[in-house]
């Protein structure tokens, strides 16, 4: 049997923009724990933040300011991390954002949480694998 | 000044326009904006950093914390509202009282006061209402001719406008509330009108609180509107 598939001319663009689509919700429910994990190394700047995010998520993570100072907002307003105000002697002041205790806890607990996870849906995709073949 | 810095300080003026928090919260916002398009402008990546951004009205999306505060409490804007509406409160109990000052022992009370217009020409007389009513429940006279549309105007329009471009109202001030579009931000000189037109309805305006029944706490206006009244701090006069 002989299947004709048309080749659409578009479709590497529109693999590309799916699978950008899909890798931003994946990351949507774990950039809590990425922005904790960063503080709880030391404390940082909103901008130094978002440029750490970018570097240790080597380019994948598409980290944007519209994203990342929401969450931080929120975060403050938990009481996981505070900030802090310094004009360090320069003409501008910086906000520093550092974790809190309770921002320690809730890292561990996300991680635990995602760790858990993964190791559930390697033994789901496994067993499907197992009953397919 | 740099070039640079007349484009952080120009685009930092224009998302400041979008807000709708308190001056000092809306401060904050502005001054960590500032700072992270600074420390971009000071890494060469400026340029970028305004891409990501998008307009300044995206960006108060992203920077401001209007969003996140609860609705306020069908009381709470009760309160506030009858502070921003004394002048048509006045208004209603003047022409309450008018007719017995006359002489008349028939008087109409009704909040919001019920608004016509009646004409007389040579070939047609009548009267002009939003909603069916008797012409003629008001006396004549200076209070229904000109008080009433002065007051109708400042509940309106005035308010409205006031909303628009501090996000508040003097009685919603005192309440700390603050009234907001669907993302948080500073509402439209127009959505603020319009939020009001139930005022026009007289008493009927009172149908506009019925989804407050199902646990809603936006106005049938709010929701044709797209804004919500949110309480961003405790009322100042000391109630819930």
């Amino acid at each position: 049997m002989l299947y004709i598939v048309p080749m659409d001319e578009r479709g590497d663009a529109a693999s590309a923009a799916a699978l950008g689509q899909l890798r931003r919700e994946l990351a949507r429910g774990t950039a809590e724990l990425a922005v904790l994990s960063v503080l709880a190394t030391g404390r940082r700047y909103g901008y130094e933040l978002l440029k750490r995010l970018q570097r240790v998520g080597g380019g994948e993570w598409e980290v944007k300011e519209g994203t990342l100072y929401p969450l931080l907002h929120r975060l403050e307003d938990a009481g996981y991390i505070l900030g802090e105000w310094e004009a360090e002697g320069r003409g501008r002041p910086r906000k520093y954002y550092a974790i809190t205790g309770a921002g320690r806890a809730r890292a561990r607990l996300l991680r635990d949480e995602w760790e858990a996870l993964i190791v559930s849906m390697r033994r789901l995709l496994k067993k499907l694998d197992g009953e397919s073949s | 000044m740099s070039d640079q810095d007349d484009v952080i300080r120009d685009y930092v003026r224009r998302f400041d326009a979008c807000l709708a928090g308190t001056s000092a919260s809306r401060a904050t916002a502005c001054t960590e904006l500032t700072a992270h398009l600074s420390e971009a402008a000071a890494a060469g990546e400026l340029e970028s950093a305004l891409a990501r951004l998008g307009t300044p009205r995206d960006a108060a999306r992203g920077f401001n914390r209007e969003a996140n505060l609860p609705l306020a409490t069908m009381g709470r804007r009760l309160r506030a509202a009858l502070i921003d509406n004394l002048p048509l409160v006045a208004v209603t109990i003047g022409l309450a009282v008018q007719p017995a000052m006359e002489g008349v022992h028939q008087t109409t009370l009704a909040f919001p006061p019920l608004a016509y217009i009646e004409f007389s020409t040579a070939v047609l007389s009548g009267c002009v209402a939003l909603v069916p009513v008797t012409c003629g429940v008001y006396p004549a006279g200076w209070l229904h001719a000109f008080a009433l549309p002065l007051a109708l105007l400042w509940s309106i329009v005035g308010l409205g406008l006031i909303e628009s471009r501090v996000g508040t109202t003097p009685g919603k001030l005192l309440l700390g509330l603050r009234v907001t579009d669907k993302d948080g931000l500073r509402i439209t000189a127009r959505a603020g009108t319009v939020r009001r037109l139930s005022f026009l309805g007289g008493p009927l305006a009172w149908l506009d609180w019925l989804p407050v029944l199902t646990g809603d706490q936006r106005r049938i206006f709010d929701h044709v509107a797209g804004t919500r009244v949110v309480a961003a701090r405790e009322p100042a006069d000391g109630g819930t």
